[in-house]
């Protein structure tokens, strides 16, 4: 049986269980990032919901997965290429081609660019920072604000860019709401001290644990729950935010100092996948992720039976259900090609 | 013989049409409050009557506006209105010349050919005045069936005529158009198979006449084709007041309550109604309705919105959807007042409603000797970093200046006045107005175009009132700002609030080109950005479509910044275009750093 070429695109989670998967068997894989690291958002977080277990671990586990003989192709974009009948032909920026039997998109998602919620003031104020820039913090073992000071008060705010029509983002995230709940958490073991709020609209605490974890921040952690979104920011002379918002279970609005903003950002289709979804014509939705056939079944394929879609590249998605995107995708490519099935 | 049974269906119609629109005016003029009253009667001896008849002879008869719109709408409107308005005049002239009195009964003009049949002169001979006569009114007929002619022709080639849509009629509408286009064609068979049979007519009924008595029995035909002529006109009168038709009186009582009433008239119920009467439905706003081109509610341009209010219908979405983008209004050939008269039905719509508790957040100002008052106002607070450039811009140029509301955004009242809810807009103009007035300031500034727009309108300040434009230009004239020149490609949105025509629009044009360091052209937008507090519906689909087509209007590439000048725009369009989008302050602030 002659080794089918596969070319898997984005070296995230989902792209890293696909590639291991495959490779085991059988099949010649080549995976291809435009980081130079392998690991994708996974590489930038420090720990995980619910379990609040390692994330380098976790990307460690899924690295080793992977059978040396993938070919990695790191640092490198698909800028073009072509999809035939049982055959992928992609461009890289380098100018070089690649050939393959099949193709797995795992080119996953971008935090959604804080900029456009100037009224918040990212970019703008000191002390406004999203939560990938929180879990960096955690990561160095430092939390302190632009000035080097270590916060008294830190405000995290839910859903920006996401459920936020002004923005032309209807659809939830749906991992912003427990990250904010974990970070929170995080932030009450490093400052004891400190007040700590989130600001949310409601709190979707869909997965195993979850809602668990939201208890033990009220009770355990003292974390102030304030049901209202933030309607501006604006900053002192001391570099503080101040924030105005409204306590809907109250009815009144509020206004409050705090040293640190922090916005739980969601998802939005990776400025990677929206190119390739133009270059190949693949379908997206009117949220501008991928679209696959089906949304229960044939959730990873493409009208092209040889081209499959896996993890946050087709919706927000979190971290367990990229990995098992990736996996499941895989499998179903390999059925495909080595016909298996049909 | 000067009477025959078939006059009557005209003059029944006249008479009728007399009637009825004498009460319209006299009712317009009865809800008139007591001091436009006297106003009025205080201005019919003034400049202002020569003024409005100006106004009624260049925009009733020749139709200037519509001229500049497009020559072919022009003509044809100009066709009918001063074709047949010529047609009575020298009708009634000619009249004159076989009755030999001073007072003919009212039909006696118009089927003149009936009752007198001249054969003494033969067409094109202008030596005589009976002659040319006849030569004047055979070219006044051909030139409003010329008119006809254009008329038959737009329905189908309206692109022709500069219009890329056309209103389409209701039942009543049609038959009234109908009989108005049967009047022209029947008077001149009427008078063709008259000539026919007695001789006389002018170069065209008289060359028709003898054509036609060559071949059709014309001694039989022209009595019913008097009756038909006459009953055409008796059912466009009897129909005039309830169609379109009725903008023929109504525009000339409107131009009229316009010069007469003083600046008060065009809050009157009054006005409204008179407006409301004074549309011809000629379709030009269709093209410049953002809603009706772009988005998915034909209804919403004014022709058809006004159908619906003088049927008596105020339809909640059509009233409550339009952008109040003013583009249709500086569109209109009759200079109908389009954006109040729609604020007017929404405050009939919240009329019913109950007071809402609309709570002022007063500025605390202590009077404090300060040149400018700045109001940034509440969607700028949106904007941090326009409040950031504009805070720089006001320390660089040394001025003393007080943030009025720096503690948070306070409302200027317009959104309210938009919804229609006026008593509570004002609660929020006396709070606001005490405090701007309390900083002693020469000069309130603000940046934002809504506020602008309502302190320059609803606010009686007294106070120089500028929009940051402005103000950037007048430092920068002043040298007291260094005005940076840019290499990237720019393009202007300007916000619709600002008003077209104002000063700030201007000045923000200037501005802009100042920024340049080469002569490159900025393309520039004045189509509302579709996120308009105008519009009372949600936040849709159709916010998407009006921006994307406003935006795609001056853009299509990501390298292009597009500058404005208001943060709602600002907001707006940033959501929706490519490229990135700045606020005239940001680009000026942002190059200095």
């Amino acid at each position: 049986m002659s080794s089918k070429r596969i070319i898997i695109v984005g070296a995230g989670p989902a792209g890293l269980a696909a590639a291991g998967v495959l490779a085991r068997l059988g099949a010649s894989v080549t995976l291809i990032d435009k980081d130079p690291d392998m690991g994708g958002h996974l590489s930038k977080w420090h720990q995980l919901f619910p379990d609040r277990s390692s994330a380098q671990i976790l990307l460690e586990q899924l690295v080793s997965e992977v059978p040396d003989e993938v070919s990695r192709i790191m640092g490198r974009e698909v800028i073009g290429g072509n999809v035939r009948t049982n055959q992928v032909d992609l461009k890289l920026d380098e100018g070089t081609w690649i050939t393959g039997d099949g193709l797995l998109l795992a080119t996953g998602f971008d935090l959604f660019d804080a900029h456009r919620k100037e009224e918040y003031g990212y970019g703008i104020y000191d002390n406004v920072y999203t939560q990938a820039e929180v879990e960096q913090m955690f990561e160095n073992g430092r939390i302190e604000n632009r000035s080097g000071k270590i916060p008294q008060s830190i405000a995290f705010l839910h859903c920006v860019g996401s459920r936020d029509q002004k923005v032309g983002v209807s659809y939830c995230s749906k991992v912003c709401c427990v990250t904010g709940v974990k970070q929170a958490i995080e932030m009450r073991e490093k400052l004891p001290d400190a007040i700590i709020y989130n600001f949310y609209m409601d709190l979707r605490m869909f997965g195993q644990g979850f809602e668990e974890l939201y208890h033990d921040a009220q009770e355990k952690y003292n974390i102030r729950f304030i049901r209202g979104r933030i309607s501006e920011a604006a900053e002192n002379q001391q570099g503080k935010v101040i924030i105005k918002a409204e306590d809907t279970l109250t009815a009144r609005p509020l206004k409050l100092t705090v040293d640190m903003l922090i916005l739980l950002c969601g998802m939005q289709p990776s400025k990677h996948t929206a190119n390739l979804a133009d270059t190949f014509g693949f379908t997206t939705g009117p949220d501008g992720f991928l679209k696959p056939l089906g949304p229960s079944q044939n959730t990873f394929r493409t009208r092209h039976p040889h081209v499959m879609l896996a993890g946050a590249c087709t919706g927000p998605a979190t971290l367990t259900e990229a990995i098992q995107a990736g996996r499941s995708a895989s499998l179903a490519l390999y059925e495909q090609l080595f016909n298996i099935i049909n | 013989m000067t009477f025959d049974l078939f006059v009557l269906p005209f003059s029944i119609g006249l008479v009728y049409l007399l009637i009825v629109v004498v009460e319209r005016f006299r009712h317009w003029y009865v809800m008139l409050p007591p001091a436009i009253k006297k106003e009025l009667r205080h201005r019919i001896l003034c400049r202002s009557t020569v003024n409005a008849i100006w106004e009624i002879i260049r925009e009733g008869l020749l139709h200037k506006r519509l001229w500049q719109q497009n020559r072919l709408l022009g003509y044809m409107h100009m066709s009918f209105a001063l074709g047949w308005f010529l047609l009575i005049v020298m009708g009634n002239l000619e009249s004159r010349l076989y009755s030999q009195l001073h007072v003919n009964p009212p039909y006696y003009p118009i089927f003149l050919k009936f009752f007198v049949h001249d054969s003494h002169v033969l067409p094109f001979e202008l030596t005589t005045i009976p002659g040319f006569f006849r030569f004047i009114m055979d070219f006044l007929l051909l030139f409003v069936l010329s008119g006809l002619v254009l008329a038959l022709f737009k329905r189908s080639g309206s692109r022709w005529f500069g219009l890329h849509h056309t209103t389409k009629h209701n039942a009543v509408d049609r038959i009234a158009l109908t009989s108005l286009w049967l009047i022209f064609p029947l008077r001149l068979l009427a008078e063709s198979f008259t000539a026919g049979c007695f001789g006389g007519g002018g170069f065209l009924t008289n060359s028709l006449g003898r054509v036609l008595s060559a071949a059709l029995p014309a001694e039989h035909l022209y009595y019913p084709f008097w009756w038909a002529y006459s009953f055409s006109l008796g059912v466009f009168f009897i129909l005039l007041p309830y169609t379109r038709y009725m903008h023929i009186p109504a525009e000339i009582a409107y131009i009229l309550l316009k010069h007469w009433g003083g600046p008060k008239i065009t809050q009157t119920q009054s006005y409204y109604e008179c407006g409301m009467q004074a549309c011809s439905r000629c379709g030009v706003c269709l093209d410049y309705c953002q809603v009706a081109c772009n988005g998915n509610s034909p209804s919403t341009a004014p022709a058809y919105f006004i159908r619906e209010l003088r049927a008596g219908r105020a339809v909640k979405d059509i009233t409550e959807n339009c952008l109040l983008c003013g583009r249709c209004q500086d569109a209109c050939p009759v200079g109908i007042g389009l954006v109040n008269l729609r604020l007017w039905a929404r405050k009939q719509l919240t009329l019913q409603d109950r007071l809402l508790n609309c709570p002022a957040y007063p500025a605390t100002a202590a009077r404090t000797s300060v040149e400018v008052v700045w109001f940034a106002g509440c969607m700028t607070h949106l904007t941090p970093n326009t409040i950031k450039s504009v805070k720089q811009i006001l320390q660089n140029s040394g001025i003393k200046y007080q943030w009025l509301d720096a503690d948070g955004s306070i409302c200027c009242g317009r959104p309210m006045l938009m919804t229609g809810r006026e008593q509570e807009a004002m609660q929020l103009i006396e709070s606001n107005r005490k405090a701007i007035l309390d900083t002693g300031a020469r000069i309130l500034l603000t940046n934002c175009p809504i506020c602008y727009k309502m302190f320059r309108d609803n606010y009686q300040l007294n106070i120089e009132i500028v929009h940051h434009a402005d103000f950037i230009l007048h430092l920068a004239k002043a040298d007291k700002i260094k005005l940076p020149s840019l290499d990237q490609k720019l393009a202007l949105h300007i916000p619709c609030e600002l008003d077209r025509k104002s000063e700030a629009a201007t000045a923000l044009k200037t501005l802009v080109g100042r920024l340049k360091n080469n002569a490159q052209e900025i393309p520039m937008s004045e189509l509302c950005c579709g996120g308009s507090l105008g519009s009372l519906g949600e936040y849709n689909s159709d916010t998407k479509q009006l921006c994307e087509a406003a935006s795609k209007s001056i853009t299509q590439d990501a390298d292009v910044t597009t500058i404005t000048a208001c943060p709602l725009c600002k907001k707006t369009i940033d959501r929706h275009s490519k490229g990135p989008t700045k606020d005239i302050a940001e680009i000026v602030m942002e190059t200095e750093k």
